[in-house]
């Protein structure tokens, strides 16, 4: 009984060896299935099977959908495992996986070295291509080939916050900041050596507050001395931070109104046209006299167009299309004066070539 | 008699040594295949009523990857006695190929109604179409954290997939759009600003806990829904700080207080962002976060820049589709 015993327990610590019993896992489920397979399929259908992963593969591998292509043919093996050839191809087709990546990966690395971030970019993507757990060129294109959004320092000896915020926010103020992202009070000391990831800062974020009281006395200071096109960036500033303040509000529209009227006055229509637009439509007469303006400009347009066509009537081309132009000029919307150019301008020419 | 005995058990322990050898040829020969077969996948022989949902089950432990049991094999539904190949690792990390790459759009919704629409509500005859078109399509709807594993390349998603998110957290969220998500059994992200909560026309606890018990996943929008990229008029760099942290702490720990559940994902007030802001994200253990720049994205975009496009009340079908981008073109030979 003891002599049984002994063997049962020698093919039992031999088989743990070999790696034959396998604890219950998911993979039982697949043995299963896998197994069903490979009894009832005869030798000739797994042949058959086998053959059309092979083919399978070499399409897949020709599209460039290598890893596909190389499970394929993998289970192409698994039908046929005494195949060499399936064997080397397989080598094969991995070995060409791996080289190629490394090519592709090497030569981002030159480009990223060389600041074509565009051409790197492409190449670390061709790695991936070939080889997705390519895990440097994972991390080239993730953290690498973007713009940098954080500094790395690392604390020397005699640093203080105040140093340290000198150094890379030029202001010793923003002390609290470096204590803030180390995650301990402004009034310890930092460690020496330690490195600290801090956020470069976007000026919008870092600008000093506006004093709205002082930029709308000089606002209104330069909207008294008629000096409109100063005064409005300064209002314009105002609203940037306080966009509530009516104030201000008021002296940027005062202000585009004012230009809108003195530009009129000397004749820069156009020009005109444009700062009584920027202003509220609510204000004033401004809507009134921006419709008495376009109907002006219509007007002159149109007289400029008939002109142009007197001209072209007359065959007098060069002079037509200056007309046509004016009129564009007043009125950049009218599709005939844009198409009488365009035929002025081949018949223009045509007469040359006949010349 | 004694030597009789001895011969018996003699034999008898011959015949356990032969038993246990061929136990132990038939179990090696046993373990090779199905090695061969785990590694990287396995062949199977489709029987009668398998489906792609519960082959899916059996052998990736989800039955919602029947996608991929479909994609590798290029096929809509198994046939009894077709043999397919199952893998069991991914195959298009990062959906690379050689004429481009894959990208995944996010779908950002507001307010919605009834009937009425204008820019920036979406009335609910235009959702459920747009809705029905991903379906018809053979769009697949993601979760925001399959998104994520997209992008740190650790999760392989459908050829055609796509995200859904609502921003703010209104009652229409409710109203409008959570029945028709559960009509199509689509999986969606609502972004709450949860000083809104309980207001006049934002949702309450109970209806954000119900949809988070129903396939909506709550994240946060910010505490105030201010635009934390700039400073307040008079506000110091030091009040700024704290605002932020306020913003994106106090709303991230009351939602999972509130659900139970982590917070890991935030989308940004108007969009806005900028790196102090990103710091602190990750600084508090946010994984990524959403502007609302109208681009697909690629899975080598930046975590905590994901793009999301604004859906408009005023879009008609053919401008949805324009939202929907799922491939880019590059030349990656």
């Amino acid at each position: 009984m003891k002599k049984i015993s002994i063997c049962i327990l020698t093919a039992f610590f031999i088989s743990l060896l070999s790696g034959c019993f396998v604890l219950p896992r998911k993979s039982d489920k697949i043995s299963s299935t896998s197994k069903t397979l490979l009894t009832k399929s005869t030798f000739k259908e797994k042949n058959i099977l086998s053959k059309e992963y092979q083919i399978k593969s070499l399409e897949l591998k020709k599209n460039g959908e290598l890893q596909k292509a190389i499970i394929y043919m993998k289970a192409a093996n698994v039908l046929k495992p005494d195949d060499s050839d399936i064997e080397a191809w397989i080598n094969s087709l991995q070995a060409t996986i791996d080289e190629e990546a490394e090519k592709h990966f090497k030569r981002g690395l030159v480009y990223f070295k060389q600041n074509l971030l565009e051409k790197a970019h492409k190449e670390l993507l061709i790695t991936l291509r070939y080889n997705p757990y390519h895990k440097k060129a994972f991390y080239f294109l993730k953290n690498e080939l973007i713009k940098k959004k954080h500094i790395s320092y690392k604390i020397k000896e005699k640093d203080t916050f105040k140093k340290i915020a000198e150094k890379i926010y030029k202001d010793p103020d923003k002390d609290f900041l470096i204590a803030y992202f180390m995650g301990i009070s402004v009034t310890s000391k930092p460690k020496p050596g330690k490195i600290i990831q801090l956020p470069v800062l976007d000026p919008k974020a870092t600008r000093k507050p506006v004093d709205v009281t002082a930029e709308l006395n000089k606002a209104k200071a330069l909207f008294k001395n008629k000096n409109y096109i100063e005064a409005l960036p300064v209002a314009i500033k105002i609203l940037r931070n306080d966009k509530e303040n009516k104030e201000a509000y008021h002296l940027v529209n005062a202000s585009y109104y004012q230009l809108g009227k003195e530009l009129a006055v000397q004749k820069k229509y156009q020009e005109s046209l444009k700062m009584l637009c920027k202003t509220d439509p609510a204000y004033k007469d401004v809507k009134t006299i921006i419709a008495g303006l376009k109907k002006f400009l219509k007007k002159r347009a149109e007289s400029h167009y008939k002109r142009g066509v007197e001209y072209f009537v007359n065959d007098k081309l060069k002079a037509a299309i200056k007309e046509w132009k004016k009129t564009l000029a007043l009125d950049p919307d009218n599709k005939d004066a844009k198409k009488d150019i365009e035929n002025a301008k081949s018949l223009l020419e045509k007469l040359k070539k006949v010349e | 008699m004694f030597i009789k005995i001895k011969k018996t058990r003699a034999a008898l322990v011959c015949c356990l040594n032969f038993f246990c050898f061929f136990i132990l040829i038939f179990l090696s020969i046993h373990s090779v295949d199905a090695k061969n077969l785990n590694e990287n996948f396995i062949i199977v022989k489709i029987k009668k009523g398998e489906t792609l949902s519960n082959l899916a089950d059996k052998y990736l432990d989800d039955n919602s990857k029947g996608w991929i049991i479909a994609e590798f094999n290029n096929i809509k539904a198994p046939t009894p006695g077709q043999t397919i190949i199952i893998p069991l690792k991914p195959f298009k990390l990062g959906g690379l190929k050689p004429d481009g790459y894959q990208t995944v759009p996010v779908l950002v919704y507001n307010k919605l109604s009834e009937n009425s629409s204008n820019r920036s509500v979406v009335n609910k005859t235009s959702f459920e179409e747009q809705m029905r078109y991903l379906k018809d399509n053979g769009f697949s709807v993601i979760t925001i954290s399959q998104l994520v594993n997209f992008l740190d390349f650790k999760e392989q998603i459908p050829e055609k997939s796509v995200v859904i998110t609502m921003d703010k957290g209104w009652k229409s969220v409710y109203n409008i759009a959570y029945p028709i998500l559960k009509k199509y059994k689509y999986p969606a992200t609502l972004f709450v600003c949860t000083d809104f909560i309980g207001k006049k026309e934002a949702l309450s606890w109970k209806q954000i806990k119900e949809m988070s018990k129903n396939g909506i996943n709550i994240e946060c929008n910010s505490k105030t829904y201010r635009n934390m990229a700039e400073l307040k008029n008079r506000e110091s760099f030091k009040e700024y700080l704290k605002a932020l942290a306020n913003e994106i702490l106090i709303s991230k720990k009351l939602i999972q207080q509130k659900l139970s559940k982590q917070c890991n994902y935030i989308a940004y007030p108007y969009g806005k962002t900028n790196n102090l802001i990103i710091a602190l994200l990750r600084k508090y253990g946010y994984h990524a976060a959403f502007t609302t720049k109208c681009c697909s994205n690629p899975f080598f975009i930046n975590n905590y820049l994901i793009n999301r496009s604004v859906i408009y009340g005023n879009y008609d079908i053919k401008d949805f589709k324009k939202k929907i981008a799922v491939f880019s073109e590059r030349n990656l030979k």
